[in-house]
């Protein structure tokens, strides 16, 4: 890279479109390993990509890959130190009721075992959160594309992903505060 | 403070540490360039995981196209756009000097086909036979024939490996 790339604006943004196309999956994946939650690693791998992109202007362009980890890493951090506050603030009475063969939170699920949560996870929703969660998170397909094929809004689906996650999230949270206590 | 030793670091990567362990581990990460790009060199295939698919469209929208979505789909398109006009000028630039350098070799043993010591072996050869003029013409017709078929696989390879590469990016 020339000297002249830094601190200039447009060529910021390409150089950050080519790392996000070229971290994308190694962020989320250290977001996914240090979190064990699929739905916080991806709101993280957004938190990374947001600082790694503000930070752009003053990066020396070594080392993209270390420097997208480390931020990754700093972010995880956060979120772990967050999640340990949560823990120690919650009743745990209301833990006790929670059934103890849950699936074990602490196990790091690779990408098919991982699949395979998901598709279980989604299919307990209710519809329409039930079909458009499984076309997304199982069967990878965009928001626009279940829009067109459901005759739907881009819009409309697009916030039903995001109330669909919310309650995702909700239900691994439940599993994670079983494992922390 | 002391850098991450392999084992620990493999054993951070696999996620096989105690949490108290791998906060240690992350803290140290999160401040250092080598022991960061040591676990980034670490995460191999096999332990990536796919993030949901409109994750990307949704961080553009938020960095490099705050006000509009389309503008980030659009950007990313203009980009693979580029990428493959500069493929094919790159593609163009090589089958000209081709076709140029094929024109120049045909010029030179044409125009000097009656100078004895600059003639290819072939002409060399039939002048030695006293063929005739008919024959002679063939030869040379036959030759440029050869040559231009040459010419098409080459700008066949070349279109292959340009339908390749969009095929690639279309992934």
């Amino acid at each position: 890279m020339e000297e002249s790339d830094i601190l200039s604006g447009p060529r910021d943004d390409e150089y950050f479109i080519k790392i996000l196309n070229e971290y994308e999956k190694l962020v989320f994946s250290i977001c996914y390993r240090m979190t064990r939650n699929y739905f916080d690693a991806e709101d993280l791998t957004q938190e990374t990509f947001l600082a790694l992109y503000k930070a752009l202007p003053g990066f020396d362009r070594q080392n993209p890959k270390a420097f997208a980890a480390r931020i990754a890493t700093n972010k995880c951090l956060d979120y772990l130190k967050r999640a340990e506050r949560r823990v120690d603030a919650a009743d745990e009475e209301e833990l006790i009721n929670y059934p103890s063969n849950e699936p074990e939170p602490e196990k790091l699920l690779m990408e098919k075992e991982l699949a395979e949560e998901l598709y279980r996870a989604c299919s307990g929703l209710k519809p329409p959160y039930k079909e458009v969660a499984l076309a997304y998170y199982c069967r990878g397909r965009t928001a626009a594309q279940i829009a067109a094929s459901q005759g739907k809004k881009t819009k409309t689906v697009q916030t039903q992903i995001r109330r669909a996650k919310g309650m995702l999230q909700k239900h691994l949270k439940k599993e994670e505060m079983l494992w922390h206590t | 403070m002391a850098h991450i030793n392999e084992k620990m670091l493999q054993a951070y990567s696999e996620g096989i540490l105690s949490r108290q362990e791998e906060l240690q581990v992350m803290e140290h990460i999160a401040g250092c360039d080598s022991c960061a790009a040591r676990f980034a060199g670490m995460m191999s295939k096999e332990k990536l995981v796919s993030p949901p698919p409109d994750l990307k469209r949704e961080i553009l929208v938020k960095t490099v196209c705050r006000k509009s979505p389309a503008q980030a789909v659009r950007r990313m398109q203009e980009r693979k756009r580029e990428r493959q006009r500069e493929f094919l000028a790159y593609s163009a630039r090589v089958v000209f000097a081709m076709a140029a350098s094929v024109l120049i070799v045909f010029t030179i043993s044409v125009s000097t086909g009656s100078k004895q010591r600059e003639m290819p072996v072939e002409i060399v050869q039939m002048r030695q036979q006293e063929k005739p003029e008919a024959e002679r013409k063939n030869l040379i017709s036959g030759s440029l024939q050869k040559a231009s078929g040459k010419m098409g696989d080459a700008l066949q390879g070349f279109l292959n490996l340009f339908g390749g590469q969009e095929e690639e990016e279309r992934e």
